[in-house]
């Protein structure tokens, strides 16, 4: 009787509680809510960051019900940062593209069907390129899509439409990397694997905040059993400086004359591994005489630090005897990053700190495909990181596509920077963007909206039609969205990874492989693409032009072996063992680099000011980048999902130092105008002593940002310098 | 046929093949193999204690700040292997910012449901839909006996409990209880890359001892409220003077009309039926009518009504529970307060109406208890009471044809609300609740504030002109006086970002 009064006046089951009800799913992934019990579970990699982790995606009756970290991927271990584990939601945002939309006579965008779009496609781009040479044409490509769909781009615009100047948003990321590799190692070559983070004794991170920027790969950190020395050299007291063993906050674009002076003192001091340098480097001699005038004092004066701490900071690193050296954007999007970089590699090989593990000169890469991008975009390297300049090169590519020679140029053409000044110069008339958001991505993004005007035709190929970039577009080409096709990503650690089909895309959207299909197809060039049937046809191809290269891959047997070993990491050349993986690989064991001679260069270069220095009227530096592991770049992905727009302030907030506040009279709860020479944006204000006086942090997701940024770039990989310009502050 | 529309023929079969080649799920299918048990997560296992809770101890989330780096990866994961709803989430990240310009420090909090020893949620709920697990401690809630009343959101001072407003109901984290029961650890816990958190066995004794000496969080809520079991360690203990990144910017919070106008119908109805006591049958019924449209309107604010009937169950703990009951028995006395007048002249009748005004006050008291129940100090003592009964009050002198108390009572609410709105303008180290609310009032609040004063004035300037319209205007200006009770009501709450 009392149980049944409890059971009416208290209701313990019911469908409510029906609603969360967990069983076991029985495969291997645990309790799982019942309604969303997968049938079968599909592994792939993730599509936002280069980290590269594996997602098992949960499916039932055929759709994407949910998703996990892969437990058994070698990369993340059952570990994803909120990106991944809302990488379902953005494909289900409303404002999909669905239909290709072409702006007619009154300036606006209308629905119209992919013949249409293909024709007008061709036939704007033949024309310009019959009226004014392939000059005039751009592509502007990404490192978001696939080997295989980047190599289509590629070779499809260069070779097949004749499109003389394309680029990619890597140069935006990770331009500088590639130029001090090739430079440095002969060849743009990552030389690390993520298990050097576990195995490291002292770890120095310049300019890197992996906690927020690679959740995943501080992870990897956080296991590393020796109780390593961390040490982070930024301007701010990031969250990955709060759990260094030191954080060294140098002065913004102080960097250079610091790596010069710790390279100095780690020679004086008897730190430099005489037998490597003797046996593996070239240039040391010439490097040390250069840096002999670096001494503690003038360090001290330029960067902000005290003699104590530099001096601590070269004795941490003489004292470790497996050193890994990592950057990031902080090195990477300067005025001088190249040359940073290279100093950077310098202190690796001088310390004989490479090719061991828990070793090396490592540059932490920014987006999912960027290392795919480096080697197969076809942009400002040709195929499988060979050099337009060189004959050879090109007769090799020429035979292995089967193409005339005659069709390869001998130069990359423009980069990024070249490309949007020939358009603002009248030169280049028709641009084709591909899965990139340049109208807000770009530095000083309002001089990039005026330039629209200059052309006579922008393409615009997303999965969204609405991004800051297809809202300006005259034709968008609705994309299918990564989980909707399938390829393969390369992360960070050289790691080859797939990607599959687990969704549908939404209307008569393609995924961008089936999209240069179609423009092959309608362009009249298809014949040149006969063999390029599928991505994994494609990938067979690529395959082929890495053989003999540094980045050999001829030894993978199709992606089922990539999915059985867990993600395969290049070389692997063939004749490489079949056995099961995973297994993790560095390079440079052998001592010996990719440059002709074997040997390893040291680079460097005088410091230079910074482009634009503080004065009177703009007296703070500005400096952007992430805000939280929950926003993606421009926030056109991760903005749709509601769990993440709940982990980031909702409007643009800055980041000012309370002594900076206070003289100012801005309060703590109030908003400020931050004002560069370009633009200005009103921001909430956000109190913290994580900042220097004289400095201010804008993070980089807020369309507001980059209209403030100095249109600069590092003269050698030409990528923007987006950390540093002067700006003033009022209360607003 | 020229070679143009044979390229074009052959085309447009090309489109439609990679469209419907687009729209297969092949790719899946060739893929598609079982997982087996062999590829299990090994991570499900780690970081839960091996035992069960003995007497007097129970389970208790473990948060190690030292390895929380803000990725906020146990939100998300929570939210997928739990399967929430697309906007609703369990566990949060804020940040607390302290430290000195040489040693700034940012420390990340995640937290979630806290398990409280004296759950504030389980206290409040009106209908029983809480319950403290005796053998673990988790404090479950139980979604198919809840009503959707939202108390359980306005007692728990760390806002746990999260109201779906497609379900009509609120739902809140349980620990993974299930996964728990069969040794595998909660999904925030599987889910954090750096073992930020894990599963501990405390004492209660202990939590107690720790909350009554104020060991918790800096810039969190007091947690001898609710005695809240998660256990923050650092080795680099957390400055007291250490603030929420959000501290200086409050959000405007969930106005509630249905409660709004549910508040001033009944207490102006209660008030309004004073007039009876003067022998005016039409103020009774007036009262009557007014005090039964705020009841409706109660209703409209549950989240699933039909249930409402259980509200009973919590009258131990929970002044919803009370007032219900309260309201309940009040509403058969004003009805026959009012209507007794009409069917027939007799003198008791006066008694009636005098019995029906002062259970009316008792169930207003009821109603103010409420508020100042949830410990929020922008709720406490008269500010709710003072409120409620104010307005009880003016409508009682309107009502029994006392212009000048009734004149007086608003001028006086009038001046003490706007007051409010100037609480801390000059402080900027460190803000309390009320001072926080004075923002809303002075921000984003200043329009409903201003409306809010000139209405109250004209309602003045009416009452005093004994205008018929005056007991209406006077009605506006307390709805919008109580719009700004909910709108201003700044909660505790855990670190924000």
């Amino acid at each position: 009787m009392k149980e049944i009064v409890e059971h009416i006046l208290r209701q313990r089951g019911g469908k409510l509680t029906d609603l969360l009800a967990q069983e076991p799913s029985g495969l291997g992934l645990g309790m799982l809510p019942r309604s969303r019990q997968p049938e079968i579970v599909e592994q792939m990699i993730c599509g936002f960051c280069s980290t590269g982790c594996a997602l098992d995606v949960h499916m039932r009756e055929g759709r994407a019900v949910n998703l996990t970290a892969s437990a058994t991927y070698p990369v993340n271990a059952g570990m994803a940062c909120p990106k991944g584990w809302e990488a379902l939601t953005p494909l289900a945002a409303p404002d999909r593209a669905t239909v290709p939309l072409l702006r007619n006579e009154n300036g606006r965008l209308e629905p119209c069907d992919w013949e249409r779009a293909m024709i007008v496609f061709t036939g704007k781009f033949q024309e310009i390129i019959a009226r004014h040479g392939g000059g005039a044409a751009a592509w502007l490509g990404t490192g978001q899509i696939p080997c295989e769909e980047l190599a289509y781009l590629g070779a499809l615009a260069r070779f097949g439409l004749g499109i003389r100047h394309g680029d990619g948003n890597t140069r935006q990321c990770m331009a500088t990397a590639v130029s001090a590799y090739k430079e440095c190692f002969g060849f743009d070559a990552p030389p690390y694997t993520y298990g050097d983070f576990e195995v490291s004794d002292v770890l120095v991170f310049f300019g890197s905040n992996p906690c927020i920027a690679h959740p995943i790969m501080w992870q990897r950190v956080m296991r590393n059993p020796n109780r390593p020395d961390i040490l982070v050299i930024d301007p701010r007291h990031t969250e990955t400086a709060a759990a260094a063993t030191r954080h060294y906050a140098l002065r913004p674009k102080s960097d250079l004359i610091l790596l010069y002076t710790i390279a100095n003192l780690l020679i004086r001091m008897g730190a430099a591994d005489n037998d490597f340098l003797a046996a593996h480097t070239a240039g040391f001699e010439e490097f040390r005489n250069f840096v002999a005038h670096y001494d503690p004092v003038a360090c001290a004066d330029a960067t902000g630090l005290s003699c104590d701490a530099i001096e601590d900071l070269a004795m941490r690193i003489a004292r470790g005897r497996r050193v890994s050296f990592w950057w990031t954007m902080g090195v990477n999007q300067g005025h001088q990053s190249t040359r940073t970089a290279q100093a950077v590699i310098a202190l690796a090989l001088l310390t004989g700190n490479i090719g061991r593990p828990g070793t090396g000169a490592n540059s932490i890469t920014g987006q999912c495909n960027a290392m795919g991008s480096r080697l197969f975009s076809n942009t400002s390297s040709l195929f499988g990181g060979r050099n337009f300049a060189d004959p050879a090169d090109r007769a090799d590519v020429a035979r292995i596509l089967r193409i005339d020679p005659g069709l390869i140029p001998d130069s990359p053409g423009h980069a990024y920077d070249q490309i949007l000044e020939a358009i603002e110069a009248g030169e280049i008339k028709a641009l084709w963007v591909i899965a990139t958001n340049p109208a807000h991505s770009w530095i000083d993004s309002g001089r990039l909206a005026r330039l629209r005007d200059k052309l006579e035709f922008l393409v615009v190929q997303d999965m969204y039609a609405t991004t800051e970039t297809a809202r300006l577009a005259d034709l968008v080409l609705p994309a299918a969205a990564w989980g909707e096709k399938e390829g393969t990503f390369i992360n960070s650690e050289r790691r080859i990874g797939l990607i599959k089909q687990i969704s549908r895309a939404p209307g008569e959207a393609l995924s961008d492989f089936r999209i240069f299909q179609l423009i092959a197809a309608y362009s009249g060039c298809d014949a040149m693409f006969a063999g390029w049937t599928s991505p994994e046809a494609v990938f067979q191809i690529l395959q082929k032009l890495t053989a003999g290269r540094p980045c050999d891959i001829t030894g993978i047997r199709g992606y089922s072996q990539i999915e059985s070993r867990g993600g395969i990491q290049w070389p692997f050349p063939e004749g490489s063992p079949d056995g099961p993986g995973p297994e993790e690989r560095r390079l440079f064991s052998d001592g010996r680099f990719f440059t002709a001679d074997g040997r390893a260069r040291f680079v460097w270069e005088s410091p230079r000011k910074m482009p634009e220095p503080t004065d009177a009227e703009f007296p703070f530096i500005l400096l952007t980048g992430r805000g939280t592991s929950a926003q993606w770049h421009t926030n056109t992905r991760t903005g749709k999902s509601d769990v993440l727009r709940k982990l980031h302030p909702s409007r643009l907030y800055c980041e000012i130092h309370p002594d900076d506040a206070r003289r100012l009279r801005i309060g703590p709860g109030g908003r400020v105008r931050v004002t560069s020479r370009r633009d200005s944006a009103v921001a909430d204000v956000l109190l913290t002593a994580s900042v220097q006086p004289g400095t201010v942090f804008l993070p980089m997701h807020f369309e507001e940002t980059n209209r403030l940024t100095l249109w600069h770039v590092d003269p050698v990989s030409r990528q923007p310098a987006y950390k540093a310009c002067a700006v003033a502050l009022q209360p607003a | 046929m020229t070679w143009i529309s044979v390229i074009f023929t052959v085309s447009k079969t090309l489109i439609d093949d990679l469209i419907s080649d687009q729209r297969s799920l092949r790719p899946v299918e060739r893929f598609s193999r079982a997982f087996d048990e062999g590829r299990a997560r090994t991570v499900f296992r780690e970081l839960i204690p091996l035992s069960k809770p003995a007497e007097g101890e129970q389970y208790a989330f473990a948060v190690d700040l030292d390895r929380c780096t803000g990725c906020k990866a146990c939100v998300a994961a929570c939210h997928s292997l739990n399967g929430l709803d697309e906007e609703e989430t369990w566990r949060e990240v804020g940040t607390l910012i302290g430290g000195t310009s040489l040693h700034p420090r940012m420390q990340t909090v995640t937290s979630a449901c806290h398990h409280c020893v004296e759950p504030g949620c389980l206290e409040g709920c009106p209908v029983l839909a809480y319950e403290k697990d005796a053998a673990t401690g988790i404090v479950r809630h139980l979604d198919d006996q809840c009503i959707g009343c939202s108390y359980c959101v306005l007692k728990c001072p760390y806002e746990v409990p999260k109201y779906s407003k497609s379900l009509g109901i609120v739902r809140k984290c349980d620990m993974c209880h299930s996964r728990l029961a069969v040794g595998e650890s909660p999904a925030c816990v599987q889910a954090c890359p750096t073992s930020a958190i894990s599963i501990t066995i405390v004492k209660s004794g202990e939590a107690r001892r720790n909350a009554e000496n104020g060991i918790f969080l800096p810039d969190s809520p007091d947690p001898s409220i609710t005695i809240p079991t998660t256990v923050y360690s650092s080795r680099r203990p957390l400055s007291d003077r250490a603030l929420s990144a959000d501290h200086f910017r409050p959000a405007v919070q969930h106005t509630h009309w249905p409660l709004v106008f549910m508040l001033v119908l009944t207490q102006s109805g209660v008030g309004t039926m004073a007039g009876a006591v003067a022998g005016d049958r039409w103020s009774g019924l007036a009262g009557c009518i007014l005090f039964l449209c705020g009841l409706f309107c109660s209703a409209l604010h549950l989240g699933r009504p039909l249930k409402a009937w259980r509200a009973f169950l919590g009258w131990k703990t929970s002044w919803l529970s009370r007032e219900i009951l309260a309201f309940g028995g009040v509403a058969p006395l004003m009805v026959f307060a009012a209507g007794l007048p009409w069917v027939v002249a007799a003198t008791w009748a006066v008694d009636v109406a005098i019995a029906a005004v002062l259970a009316g006050f008792g169930a207003v008291v009821c109603s103010a208890w409420i508020y100042h129940d949830t410990g929020r100090a922008v709720w406490r003592g008269w500010l709710s009471f003072g409120r409620f009964l104010g307005t009880t009050a003016i409508f009682a002198c309107m009502a029994s044809g006392q212009p000048v108390p009734a004149a007086a009572l608003l001028v006086a609410k009038i001046m003490l609300e706007g007051l409010l709105s100037v609480r801390g303008m000059l402080s900027s180290v460190r803000l309390d609740e009320l001072d926080r609310s004075a923002i809303l009032l002075r921000g984003p609040l200043r329009g409903w504030l201003a409306a809010r004063i000139v209405a109250g004035f004209l309602g003045v300037l009416m009452v005093i002109d004994q205008s018929p319209v005056a007991a209406a205007i006077v009605f506006c200006g307390e709805i919008l006086e109580r719009a700004l009770f909910f709108k201003a009501g700044v909660p505790k709450r855990m670190p924000g970002h």
